[in-house]
C-alpha cells in the first residue's frame, strides 16, 4: 500500500489551517497607525512649550481623533492590538473543532499617545505604548 | 455492550478542557511612589500624563476633568462535552462547565477646572495575579 499521499495529506493539514494533534497558532493584528515609530518620533522631535499643532500633524500625520475640552484639545493617536496564542491538542478543520485540551492567551493593549493642546501649543504628552513591536 | 462502550467512547472524545487568560489595556503604573507625587491642588494634567501615560478616557464635566486608566484581566476555565463549528459560532454542548473570573486595576483621577488634582483613587485588582 502506498503511504505517500496520505502521509503528505498529513503534513499538509497545517498549512490548510487544519490539525490533527498538538497545534499552537499565533493571531497578531494591529488596526491603526505604527505607535511604537510615533512614539519614537514624538520623543525625539515633540517639546513641551514649543511644537506647534500643524508642526505635530505634519510630523505624526492625522491624529486618530481629537477631543475638544474647555479651553484645550487632546489630540490622540490610538491602535487596536490583538496578540493571541492559542495552543491545545485535538483536531481542527475549516472552523470544526474537536480539542481536548486548549488554552488561549489573548493581550489587547489598547496603544495610545496622547497630546494635550493649549494655545495651539503642545504642553503634554501621555504615551502608553506597549505590546507588539514590528 | 458494544454500544455502551461505543457511548462512552464518544463521550470521552467530546471531552475538552480550556482555559483562557486575555488583558485588555496597559497594566496602571501606580506605586507608593505615585501617592507621594500625586498632591491634591498642586499636581496638573501634565504630570498626570507623564507619570501614567494616556488615560483609557477621559470625561469633561462641569466641575472640571476625570482621567480614567483601566486595565482588566479575565480568566477562564472549564470542562466541555460537546464539538464547536465554525470557529465557535455553532456549538454543540452536551454539558458544559466554565467559572470566569474578571479584574479590574482603575485609577480615577479628578481634575479642577484651572487642570489641577482635586482627588484621586485607585483600586487594584488584587496584588497577587500571575
Amino acid at each position: 500500500m502506498n503511504r505517500g499521499p496520505g502521509l503528505l495529506l498529513l503534513l499538509m493539514l497545517p498549512l490548510a489551517g487544519c490539525h490533527l494533534g498538538p497545534f499552537y497558532d499565533i493571531y497578531q493584528t494591529r488596526i491603526g497607525p505604527d505607535l511604537h515609530r510615533l512614539s519614537r518620533l514624538a520623543e525625539s522631535q515633540v517639546k513641551a512649550g514649543e511644537t506647534g499643532v500643524a508642526e505635530l500633524v505634519a510630523l505624526l500625520g492625522p491624529p486618530t481623533r481629537i477631543e475638544r475640552k474647555r479651553d484645550d484639545l487632546a489630540l490622540i493617536y490610538s491602535s487596536e492590538i490583538q496578540d493571541r496564542h492559542w495552543y491545545g491538542i485535538g483536531i481542527g478543520m475549516l472552523g470544526f473543532n474537536l480539542h481536548l485540551f486548549d488554552h488561549d492567551t489573548i493581550v489587547e493593549p489598547q496603544q495610545r499617545l496622547l497630546f494635550l493642546v493649549e494655545d495651539d501649543v503642545v504642553i503634554g504628552v501621555g504615551n502608553t505604548v506597549s505590546g507588539l513591536e514590528e | 455492550m458494544l454500544r455502551v462502550s461505543f457511548a462512552a467512547l464518544l463521550v470521552i472524545g467530546l471531552t475538552g478542557c480550556f482555559s483562557s487568560y486575555k488583558t485588555t489595556g496597559a497594566p496602571v503604573r501606580f506605586s507608593e511612589m505615585s501617592e507621594v507625587l500625586l498632591q491634591v491642588g498642586r499636581t496638573s494634567r501634565v504630570q498626570v500624563l507623564s507619570l501614567f501615560g494616556a488615560p483609557t478616557n477621559i470625561h469633561t464635566t462641569q466641575d472640571g476633568e476625570t482621567f480614567r486608566y483601566l486595565y482588566v484581566r479575565q480568566m477562564a476555565d472549564g470542562v466541555d462535552v460537546g464539538l464547536s463549528m465554525l470557529w465557535g459560532l455553532i456549538s454543540l454542548s452536551l454539558f458544559r462547565t466554565e467559572a470566569e473570573r474578571r479584574d479590574t486595576d482603575n485609577l480615577t483621577i479628578f481634575f479642577d477646572r484651572e487642570g489641577l488634582l482635586q482627588a484621586f483613587s485607585f483600586s487594584p485588582a488584587f496584588a497577587d495575579d500571575q
